[in-house]
């Protein structure tokens, strides 16, 4: 049979990509995080959307794995990126840390582990983490790898860095990409929209509240995104607030209220009743959403206190002891009183 | 005209035609063209209307050209004994005074010489893509690159030979694939179980390790990708490299030598 009898199918077939590709809408998607029994249910009766569901999902995991290669230059290091230190408030640190280093003025963070100023000169301009130094490598030192001279050699040619020094911290804003696709491969991908979000600030609160929006207009009940965008707004608050621009200000203030008072509903509804001592609980409730929790109530009772409502604020602090008894910022919240 | 250079001359003649063929029949440039589209879409994509935001170009770029490349080696490399039996073009060629180890060191010139084809037509599309991103490139540490590539690529075709010559062409071809795909999955495997596995198995991980070629060393695109931070890797190194190339690609040439030559026509 000769080829161009194929040409029309060709043609059809590029006809076709071209009509379905334009009707492809990656956030029409809904994803596999949801710990709604029914909802769960519902998604999991059908298998093709299950297997998809389960692939973006991993995918998106994955992409989150290769920010973090992406902060430490290339070095592969085993995930330590612990879940606690996702939080929104952990992160919002975290940002700061390379604000600082970017030469932007920080609001009132002390970081006493964070060397700036590296004395290496190949290490001139990047910042320098103690914090994590003796995470290992996944490409073991000499001492751990039992390869030889290919172990020499691996270690050579790839981003490779002894793992008792501190890791090298490189300037965050090529991660966007990452936080880019991976909420377009799944956009139930909330940590994505919290991290992504915070690294974005570096660009433009603006640009960065867009982000946040756009992951709540996708996941509405997602309390960590309310946190998010109430730190991201606290920030704002802060600055105008030390250039006496009163009214702006309280503006931002009133906006970030608003939103650690919704993250606060959210996450007090979903927060299983049984928590365990390191914060976990059932129903994949992980240390990660029990920081984000803490931080939407302490962050509720102390812009409730700001805006002037100290009476309120106790009375917050009071409510949330019941279900934190033990969190030091709330107990201090009483002393309002 | 002296027995070495007649047969220099030879190797010269098969390689080429592995070339024109290679070239001719199209596959490279479709390969090229479908990694060239999926670029493209990569390069229009918008990250939050940010300019100069190159590293997911460069990853991407240099993945999809490695592995392209790697895979139409893998095409070609199998391709090329089986096909030779099959339509018994092997009879007038070994009729002449050509040596089968002549042959074959023809053969994998010409493979060798298709897929540098391939890899600088992609390496001129990288640094045009890096160049309009507005990105700056490492040229030191983007020249070892594209010399380990080729070292990789040496290496892949003489394996390809060997599978060639053990299995059918669809199982070797199958095996190329699975060989330059796993290579990295099998070397931090490796690491992974080597703490947790018994004596006897770690001889065998020990024994896997020097007997399978560890292709990862062959890619230094991670560096070129963070090339803010590292430097061309050390001329030792790139020795090293080349002799553990060499010598793999020796072996396997040699058993396949011995294997082709035992082979009844």
């Amino acid at each position: 049979m000769k080829s161009h009898i194929f040409w029309p199918f060709w043609l059809i077939g590029i006809l076709v990509a071209g009509i379905l590709g334009h009707r492809v809408n990656p956030m029409a998607y809904t994803g596999g995080r949801s710990r709604d029994d029914e909802e769960r249910l519902r998604r999991n009766s059908s298998a093709i959307a299950t297997m998809l569901g389960e692939f973006r999902t991993s995918m998106s995991d994955i992409m989150f794995i290769k920010t973090e290669r992406y902060l430490h230059a290339g070095v592969g290091y085993v995930p330590h990126m612990a879940e606690s230190v996702m939080t929104a408030e952990q992160l919002s640190e975290e940002v700061d840390e390379h604000q600082s280093e970017l030469g932007i003025p920080d609001d009132d963070h002390h970081h006493d582990h964070h060397d700036h100023h590296p004395h290496d000169p190949d290490l001139e301009g990047f910042e320098l983490d103690h914090d994590h130094a003796g995470t290992p490598t996944l490409i073991p030192a000499a001492e751990r790898d039992f390869r030889g001279f290919i172990g020499r050699l691996h270690r050579e040619v790839k981003p490779w860095r002894d793992p008792e020094k501190a890791h090298i911290h490189t300037d965050g804003r090529e991660l966007l990409p990452w936080f880019r696709m991976m909420t377009l491969t799944d956009p139930n991908y909330v940590r994505g929209f919290v991290a992504g979000g915070f690294w974005l600030q570096t660009e433009g609160e603006d640009l960065a509240i867009d982000f946040i929006n756009e992951g709540l207009r996708l996941n509405p009940d997602a309390f960590q995104l309310y946190v998010s965008r109430g730190f991201l707004t606290i920030r704002q608050y802060r600055r105008l607030n030390e250039a006496d621009e009163a009214d702006k200000a309280r503006d931002r203030l009133q906006a970030a209220h608003a939103d650690f008072s919704r993250g606060a509903e959210l996450a007090l509804l979903e927060r299983p009743e049984q928590i365990n001592e390191d914060g976990t609980g059932p129903g994949g409730w992980t240390t990660y959403h029990e920081g984000d929790a803490m931080a939407a109530v302490n962050m509720h009772v102390v812009t409730t206190r700001l805006l002037g409502d100290v009476e309120a604020s106790v009375r917050l602090a009071r409510i949330y002891l019941e279900h934190f008894p033990d969190f030091v910022p709330l107990q201090n919240a009483l002393n309002y009183e | 005209m002296s027995k070495a250079a007649g047969k220099a001359s030879a190797v010269r003649v098969i390689a080429k035609s592995v070339l024109v063929e290679a070239v001719r029949r199209k596959e490279i440039y479709v390969i090229i063209l479908l990694c060239c589209a999926l670029i493209g879409v990569v390069m229009t994509l918008d990250f939050f209307g940010l300019d100069g935001l190159v590293k997911f170009y460069r990853e991407v770029a240099l993945k999809l050209m490695g592995v392209s490349t790697a895979i139409a080696v893998v095409l070609l490399a199998t391709r090329q004994l089986p096909r030779e039996f099959e339509f018994r073009t092997i009879y007038p060629l070994l009729a002449r005074p050509v040596g089968r180890l002549t042959f074959l060191i023809g053969k994998g010139l010409g493979v060798c010489a298709a897929a540098a084809f391939c890899f600088g037509l992609f390496m001129i599309l990288y640094v045009a893509g890096i160049l309009s991103l507005g990105g700056d490139l490492a040229w030191g540490l983007f020249v070892q690159h594209i010399y380990l590539q080729m070292l990789l690529m040496m290496l892949l075709t003489s394996a390809c030979f060997l599978l060639s010559l053990l299995f059918n062409y669809d199982a070797a071809l199958v095996m190329g694939l699975l060989l330059y795909s796993a290579s990295g999955i099998l070397s931090s495997t490796s690491l992974f179980l080597y703490d947790l596995t018994t004596d006897i198995g770690r001889l065998l991980l020990i024994a896997l390790n020097y007997l399978l070629p560890q292709l990862v060393l062959f890619d230094l695109s991670e560096k070129v990708l963070h090339s803010e931070l590292w430097g061309p890797v050390s001329s030792a190194t790139l020795a090293t490299l080349t002799v553990y190339a060499l010598a793999y690609t020796l072996v396997f040439t040699g058993i396949s030598y011995r294997l082709f030559r035992r082979r009844p026509l």
